[in-house]
């Protein structure tokens, strides 16, 4: 895990405010997707953004062993608000950008957090496949929505542009590995564990809340 | 500024990471030995920009202006331009051997039987150098009259061919913009050490990387490539890239 504080060539939520808007098809508002795919209060004074790769065994690892622990401490109480984003690694791993268009297809269908649990959850099932679209569209009944709900999104490849401006804002960020985490200025590299978290958030939190008052 | 109250980790292993792609970039020196070639700009774009530029040409409205009277002159200003590089290349290996013996003698005692012979090979080396600098200097004033003999006409024929590849060529910044777009991926840029190496770190495919250098042996000459990025590591060089007028 590396952490970094430095100069970006632009802020990623600036970034993604421009990239988001720019490729969104028309008939889902940008701010939407970006909602559909968030946890926590528009108003936690922390923003976190997650440039995760569903194929990603450190990514599974965060999402799987680290992820739960930092909602209950953080999301759930107002501190911090979570943003997902997709920065699938296409030359090591083959299946990620369409685990990533899928979950964002589920995002439009508002099963963006179950369908992205189910991910990382079977994560050894779909990653070896050959073809992972059978087994992908079978998530999307476990997280009760059905296919319907994802097959017109999925064939018309509408979030493949959503998915690769994601990766281009998560790249220009400054991030080249996954997962990295993109906190309030600062770039965190690699899986870090919760106690890691803990400094960091906890230290902005106290910095951000102190400095209101 | 926020500050994070936690210290700097570094833990190994725990991400992630595309594949990093080294690049060498080698070219023959104005010896012909090939040589690293160092602080050499490399852009890595997500486009071929060569059949961009083929086809913007393919829809110019005048054909490309005629280089052989620009390729003639050229021809004619790299007779004196080798001379010179030749004289100058003969100067400066005695001149870096005479330093070496310099150095050697001023860490000699006056009285070491050694010095004496160290200084004669000094003298004759210093007068071979007087020699091969007076032969430098004529090389250059040959050069300095072929300049400006040749140069103006030179000039003013490069001219029109930059008006062309102007008009040509002017669709070529929006298209590029727009195709880079539509792949997700910005060009990348960066440039190679000291070594002549750079490893830069690439996020999906495909990737050209596109680099020009000076020919050390044709200053009328680039050494051009524009070569799709395949594995994890790439070479250019004379067998992957092109000279090019530099017109």
């Amino acid at each position: 895990m590396r952490l970094r504080l430095r100069s970006l060539l632009l802020p990623l939520p600036l970034l993604l405010a421009l990239e988001v808007h720019a490729q969104t098809p028309s008939s889902v508002p940008a701010d939407l997707l970006l909602e559909a795919r968030s946890k926590g209060s528009t108003t936690a004074p922390v923003t976190v953004y997650e440039m995760s790769d569903f194929q990603c065994p450190y990514c599974r690892r965060q999402a799987v062993e680290t992820f739960p622990e930092l909602e209950r401490r953080y999301i759930a109480t107002g501190k911090v608000r979570w943003v997902f984003i997709n920065f699938p690694l296409t030359q090591i791993h083959a299946n990620a950008a369409a685990a990533a268009e899928f979950a964002m297809c589920s995002a439009k269908a508002g099963k963006f957090w179950p369908i992205h649990d189910l991910l990382f959850k079977y994560q050894d099932k779909w990653a070896p496949l050959k073809d992972p679209a059978p087994f992908l569209l079978s998530l999307a009944d476990s997280a009760g929505m059905g296919r319907d709900a994802v097959m017109p999104c999925l064939t018309t490849g509408e979030m493949r542009a959503v998915v690769r401006s994601d990766a281009e804002g998560a790249a220009r960020s400054g991030a080249g590995s996954t997962p990295t985490f993109y906190i309030e200025g600062g770039l965190l590299e690699g899986a870090a564990p919760v106690a890691d978290f803990v400094g960091i958030l906890d230290s902005i939190y106290n910095a951000k809340v102190t400095r209101k008052q | 500024m926020v500050s994070f109250a936690t210290p700097w980790l570094t833990v190994a292993g725990l991400a992630c990471s595309s594949p990093e792609v080294a690049v060498r970039v080698s070219i023959p020196g104005a010896d012909a030995v090939e040589a690293p070639v160092p602080n050499l700009p490399l852009v890595f774009l997500p486009y071929d920009r060569d059949s961009i530029i083929a086809a913007l040409e393919a829809k110019a409205p005048t054909p490309r202006p005629n280089a052989q009277t620009l390729d003639s002159l050229f021809q004619k200003f790299r007779m004196p331009f080798e001379a010179y590089a030749a004289a100058e290349g003969r100067a400066g290996k005695l001149r870096d051997s005479l330093e070496g013996i310099k150095r050697h003698l001023d860490s000699l005692p006056r009285n070491a039987p050694e010095y004496k012979t160290e200084y004669l090979r000094f003298s004759a080396g210093f007068d071979s150098l007087k020699a091969l600098e007076k032969v430098r200097d004529q090389r250059q004033q040959e050069l300095d009259k072929a300049r400006s003999k040749l140069g103006p006409r030179i000039d003013s024929l490069r001219t029109a061919m930059r008006q062309w590849e102007s008009t040509t060529y002017h669709g070529y910044d929006s298209l590029t913009t727009q195709l880079a777009k539509s792949r997700g991926r910005t060009p990348i840029a960066d440039t190679t050490g000291a070594d002549g190496r750079a490893r830069v770190r690439l996020v999906g495919k495909p990737w050209w990387i596109y680099a020009r250098s000076w020919d050390a042996q044709d200053p009328n000459q680039e050494w051009y490539w524009n070569v799709p990025v395949t594995g994890d590591s790439l070479v250019l060089d004379g067998r992957n890239g092109r000279r090019r007028p530099r017109y």
